[in-house]
């Protein structure tokens, strides 16, 4: 009986260590896939900085993800999840000086959306299953990068000169996005 | 992402025109012969500077703009800016300046992410053959310029394509970060008395267009009769 329960236990932690195991090499084609479509459709979004060089602002984004420090699997996770809700967020905001193709920026909350609602699966599927220690300092970093973004286009009362610095910022932490993803575990 | 309007599109990605022109001139960014070469060219081809100057900052910090020393003054229509830009993920706000003379003909703005609109040239390579593999040499340069290193790492792979008859593989070699010098990749289990082709390229980590490099073909010799 005892090594009857062992085994149905030996095989209940295989199979959940490998459904999520085989979620992070799913999960980093999806963050790289969409990663890319975001890139592309900010790439869409016309405009010019060549007026906008005496607005530019250092946002300072977080070194840990800059330098790409080695992150648990989980706290990528985590990272991920912020950065694509903390872009979702800014872009739903005051967008109208800009003229820019509404439906690119559709497309573009659509695909922040999906990506942000996967992630908060995985996320409560790792809650449910997993004991560690989150890495709260990296987390508040991020907020308060993307909080000194939004208080930079509140300041400059979403202007045109302003959206584009905060188009290019973005652009940029998507690139130091697909490194992380890159570093989740096979 | 940042582009002026009037422009014409360079490439293509996924059905997704870009551009990198204003309404004076068309830049290209290219990464040739693991160099990042920023050339331009002007749309009126009536106005001819005899030299040009370029200048430029970046997006994300309130930097002054630069003058490059090398770019200054220069009669061709490029400029190396390898050991200049050092930053991969960042926008570049360029001008270059146009002159004949004292006067200033035409001034051409653009501003780009780097690591969005650099072209990857093929490397260049050599094969040599034998019985049963080719080995496939790429020269990378002595010493990595350090946003080199970041492509490298990062943002590209190098893929060796192999072609015999209508089966093509491809090898995906790892690229150490230190990579320098001859690098050797070795492609093996080929059969002899069979022909051959290789041609290497730069896969873009966004899937950019693969721009490939020639094909280099030879006949593998066929097996010596070693038994008696």
């Amino acid at each position: 009986m005892t090594s009857r329960c062992i085994l149905q236990t030996a095989l209940l932690v295989y199979f959940s260590t490998t459904v999520l195991a085989m979620n992070y090499n799913l999960l980093r084609f999806q963050l790289s896939s969409s990663s890319v479509e975001c890139q592309e459709l900010l790439l869409q979004l016309n405009g010019t900085s060549k007026d906008c060089l005496k607005d530019r602002m250092n946002f300072k984004i977080p070194e840990e993800i800059q330098k790409s420090q080695k992150f648990q699997k989980e706290d990528i996770v985590l990272v991920t999840l912020e950065m694509f809700q903390k872009t979702s967020d800014i872009f739903r905001r005051n967008l109208s000086s800009m003229g820019w193709n509404e439906s690119i920026v559709e497309n573009l909350l659509a695909t922040l959306h999906w990506q942000k609602e996967h992630l908060e699966e995985i996320l409560e599927d790792i809650m449910q299953e997993e004991n560690f220690t989150w890495d709260h300092r990296t987390l508040l970093h991020l907020k308060r990068y993307y909080l000194r973004i939004v208080r930079y286009l509140k300041a400059k009362e979403f202007s045109v000169c302003a959206w584009t610095i905060v188009q290019a910022e973005i652009l940029k932490s998507f690139f130091f996005l697909d490194k992380l993803t890159d570093s989740l575990p096979n | 992402m940042l582009w002026s309007q009037n422009a014409s599109p360079l490439r293509s990605r996924n059905g997704c025109l870009v551009d990198l022109s204003d309404k004076s001139c068309t830049f290209k960014v290219t990464l040739r012969n693991f160099r990042v070469i920023l050339s331009w060219e002007l749309k009126n081809h009536a106005i001819v500077p005899d030299r040009y100057t370029l200048q430029y900052t970046v997006i994300s910090r309130p930097d002054s703009v630069k003058i490059v020393e090398h770019c200054s003054n220069i009669t061709a229509s490029f400029c190396d800016l390898t050991d200049v830009w050092e930053v991969l993920p960042e926008t570049y706000v360029v001008t270059v300046d146009g002159f004949r003379g004292n006067t200033t003909l035409v001034t051409c703005f653009i501003d780009f992410f780097l690591a969005a609109f650099i072209s990857l040239e093929p490397p260049e390579f050599d094969i040599v053959n034998f019985t049963d593999h080719i080995n496939v040499n790429v020269n990378f340069p002595p010493v990595l310029p350090k946003i080199l290193e970041e492509l490298l790492q990062f943002h590209l792979s190098l893929i060796i394509e192999e072609q015999s008859g209508e089966i093509v593989k491809k090898h995906n070699p790892a690229l150490d970060e230190n990579v320098i010098g001859n690098f050797t990749y070795v492609i093996d289990k080929l059969l002899p008395n069979t022909n051959y082709c290789v041609s290497v390229y730069f896969m873009p980590r966004n899937l950019e267009a693969i721009r490939r490099s020639p094909v280099k073909c030879t006949f593998l010799q066929p097996a010596r009769d070693t038994e008696f």
